[in-house]
């Protein structure tokens, strides 16, 4: 995932909390090799390299994530899709080839056995990367650890991007997370809003995090996966819920969907909030959808 | 004693090899009577559920049997193994199910009598590494692999790894001439405890941290180490010398944090050694160190080759890829890629395709029972590597040299 994980965890012994944060930490090591695409050996690699000519069989855990992932992909209505790899691949490598690879983009091309627990490709060139879900994968399964050795209090979090609280911090009501406007210059990290979590997970995703340069454009790296093209309509998109999986999905569907779809998501997903940066006339523009609390907001 | 020159070093391979060819066909699988394998697996900790996740993914195989005596643990078992396998706190129990194949991976000091029931049960079994805690144990299970009629393996999955293949065949070859020396060391951070709330369990999770049920590092780390330098040597240490402490984990533990150790082979080639829980630097990896050339290899991800400036050039060496590693420029060992010269008389190495080596070990262990294939390490390596570090700890505690005796390594 070439993520640096940050595990915080608050009250009792410190040998013993570190010996919890080291067993959550050995299962996100775990997870990263099973899921990462940068691995050779990973089951990732393994489907990406085979399930074109044969339905490749996977073990429990990544059918479910793969199921997830499909869920999701409907709920989102494509939005959100981990069938992307090629065109991400086009943009680092190569340009020019993206009407190519729309027709292997999709989850359609990817068929879920849930009797034999494969997974197989509908036509070669189809890649999958759990790279837009499964930080948050890692991250919720480590909150489980911590959280089933009776650890109450804890912020854990990937390359500060997705966050899971457990409880409140020993001297607060509230784990207090700062969304950074992307835009701003990089010496003044303007703080754009903070928003509190209590035992809920946070992600955000900006298709100004990472860019590209091809020709003469320059791309975010978050793909609209029905146009082939980057999402570059939101500046920044936090999405919150119980489940550091899903709103590592979602905050990344949100920069897809926009204001609109955003908002009738949450809607129909009462347990899921979001807010968006959007550009404004002076500064940015603060959407906020569904059950996420903000304080200090600072945009117009 | 035989000198471990190049020459001699290849006489000596091929009689380990032969040697391995001719228990292998003696506890010989070949067959399996539904065509689906039927497993159990007794300890479902974090090593159990690494090789269940791998038994998983694989066709033809069938999670028939977990057993563990901690309930959360057979409760993770049981969340892979996808629902349908019985599930036991008493290992006997699993060994009297209709099984073909038994996976032991407790804690080491339960090695030896569960291998000792379950072969005598006419059952296939891997058991993990090390092999036992004790001489006698581990003499005593490899007297029953080598009667055995069923599949007998050691989990020492570097052994099923196309890299340490693909390495061993060129230090075989002499492309990095006579070996002089190997290094390996394990260095992690980490305190190597797990949470426990409940003091009556401390032991039961924590057992790597305590004597009667562990090795310490030399059992976790060294046995794994200890075979791979066994098996690139082709010999087994003539004695050893070494230090270890607790310098950094004072809490109670028993087991050494950190340990350096001087394995002497024959011909004056050492075995250099170090493993610690506290400090990560520089990872895992072994050292071969020739005449000609080294071989670094890296954690098993990665292979590189430093050639010495007056070695002889390879005919494939300018279409292999380089990579730079400080200010020495090593070439990558790639064992799906690279094309050795005609004369080491292996044309091309063909490793198929990259899997973790816990999945290789799992699928040789099944093709060993299916096809009647020998097994990458059956009982007589894993004897030497356990014995070699079960002695390397008694030299530490002493803070003397021991000598092995011809006795140490025999069945």
């Amino acid at each position: 995932m070439a993520t640096r994980f940050e595990f915080l965890l608050c009250g009792g012994d410190e040998g013993y909390l570190r010996s919890v944060a080291e067993e959550a930490m050995d299962e996100v090591e775990r997870i990263e090799e099973q899921i990462s695409l940068f691995i050779p050996t990973s089951d990732i690699s393994r489907i990406n390299r085979r399930a074109a000519d044969e339905a490749v069989k996977v073990d429990v855990e990544l059918f479910e994530l793969l199921l997830l992932a499909q869920r999701i992909n409907r709920e989102t209505d494509g939005a959100f899709d981990i069938t992307v790899a090629p065109i991400l691949d086009g943009w680092g490598r190569r340009s020019g080839e993206q009407r190519k690879q729309q027709t292997v983009i999709g989850m359609d091309n990817v068929l879920l056995d849930e009797a034999a627990r494969t997974v197989r490709f509908k036509r070669r060139g189809v890649a999958i990367d759990l790279g837009g879900i499964g930080k948050g994968y890692a991250i919720e399964m480590a909150a489980e650890i911590v959280a089933e050795h009776g650890v109450e209090s804890a912020l854990l979090h990937a390359g500060t991007s997705t966050v899971q609280a457990l409880g409140s911090p020993p001297d607060g009501k509230a784990w207090k997370v700062g969304i950074v406007n992307p835009l701003s210059s990089s010496g003044q990290r303007e703080r754009a809003a903070v928003v509190c979590l209590k035992d809920e997970a946070l992600s955000v995703s900006s298709p100004f995090g990472r860019r590209f340069k091809v020709g003469a454009g320059d791309f975010g790296h978050i793909v609209n996966p029905r146009s082939g093209m980057s999402a570059d309509g939101v500046i920044c998109a936090v999405a919150v819920s119980a489940s550091a999986t899903r709103v590592d999905a979602l905050s990344t569907a949100f920069c897809v969907m926009g204001e609109e779809r955003t908002a009738e998501y949450c809607s129909a997903h009462r347990e899921v909030g979001a807010l968006l940066l959007l550009p404004g006339q002076r500064r940015v523009r603060l959407a906020k959808f569904g059950e996420i609390h903000v304080e200090e907001p600072c945009g117009e | 004693m035989e000198r471990v020159n190049r020459r001699a070093f290849l006489r000596k391979s091929a009689a380990v090899a032969f040697s391995i060819a001719s228990v292998g066909r003696a506890a010989r699988g070949g067959e399996s009577s539904r065509g689906v394998v039927r497993c159990g697996v007794i300890g479902t900790g974090t090593q159990g559920r690494v090789l269940l996740s791998q038994l998983s993914k694989m066709e033809g195989v069938e999670i028939a049997a977990l057993c563990d005596i901690y309930p959360p643990h057979l409760k993770k078992g049981l969340k892979i193994a996808g629902g349908n396998a019985k599930t036991f706190t008493d290992y006997r129990r699993v060994i009297e199910e209709d099984l073909e194949a038994i996976i032991i991976a407790t804690p080491p000091n339960l090695h030896a009598q569960m291998v000792l029931d379950a072969l005598q049960a006419g059952k296939h079994v891997f058991c993990e590494s090390p092999l036992a805690l004790t001489v006698e144990d581990c003499k005593k299970v490899a007297a029953a692999a080598r009667t055995a009629k069923t599949v007998f393996q050691v989990g020492h999955q570097r052994r099923s790894s196309p890299l340490y293949r693909h390495s061993l065949s060129f230090v075989k070859a002499g492309l990095i001439g006579d070996l002089q020396q190997v290094r390996a060391q394990w260095h992690i951070n980490s305190s190597w405890r797990k949470p426990v709330r409940d003091r009556r369990y401390e032991k039961l999770l924590n057992w790597r941290l305590y004597r009667e049920s562990s090795g310490g590092l030399m059992g976790e780390f060294g046995s794994h180490q200890l075979d791979i330098g066994n098996w690139f040597l082709g010999a087994t240490p003539v004695s050893v010398m070494g230090v270890g402490g607790i310098n950094r984990w004072k809490d109670g533990r028993e087991v050494y944090d950190n340990v350096q150790l001087i394995f002497n082979y024959p011909n004056g080639v050492r075995m250099i050694y170090s493993a610690m829980l506290n400090s990560s630097f520089e990872g895992n990896y072994e050292m071969f160190i020739g005449t000609a050339g080294t071989i670094l290899l890296m954690g098993g991800r990665k292979g590189l080759l430093f050639k010495e400036p007056d070695a002889a050039a390879f005919g494939w060496e300018m279409y292999a890829k380089k990579e730079k590693l400080g200010e020495a420029e090593g070439i990558l060992l790639d064992a799906n890629a690279t094309k050795l010269e005609k004369k080491t008389d292996t044309a091309v190495v063909k490793a198929g395709e990259e899997r973790a080596d816990f999945y290789r070990e799992m699928e040789d262990f099944l093709h060993a029972i299916r096809e009647g294939k020998d097994v990458p390490c059956n009982a007589e390596p894993a004897l030497k590597a356990a014995v070699a570090c079960i002695r390397a700890n008694e030299c530490m505690e002493k803070g003397q040299q021991i000598q092995f005796a011809e006795q140490d390594f025999k069945v």
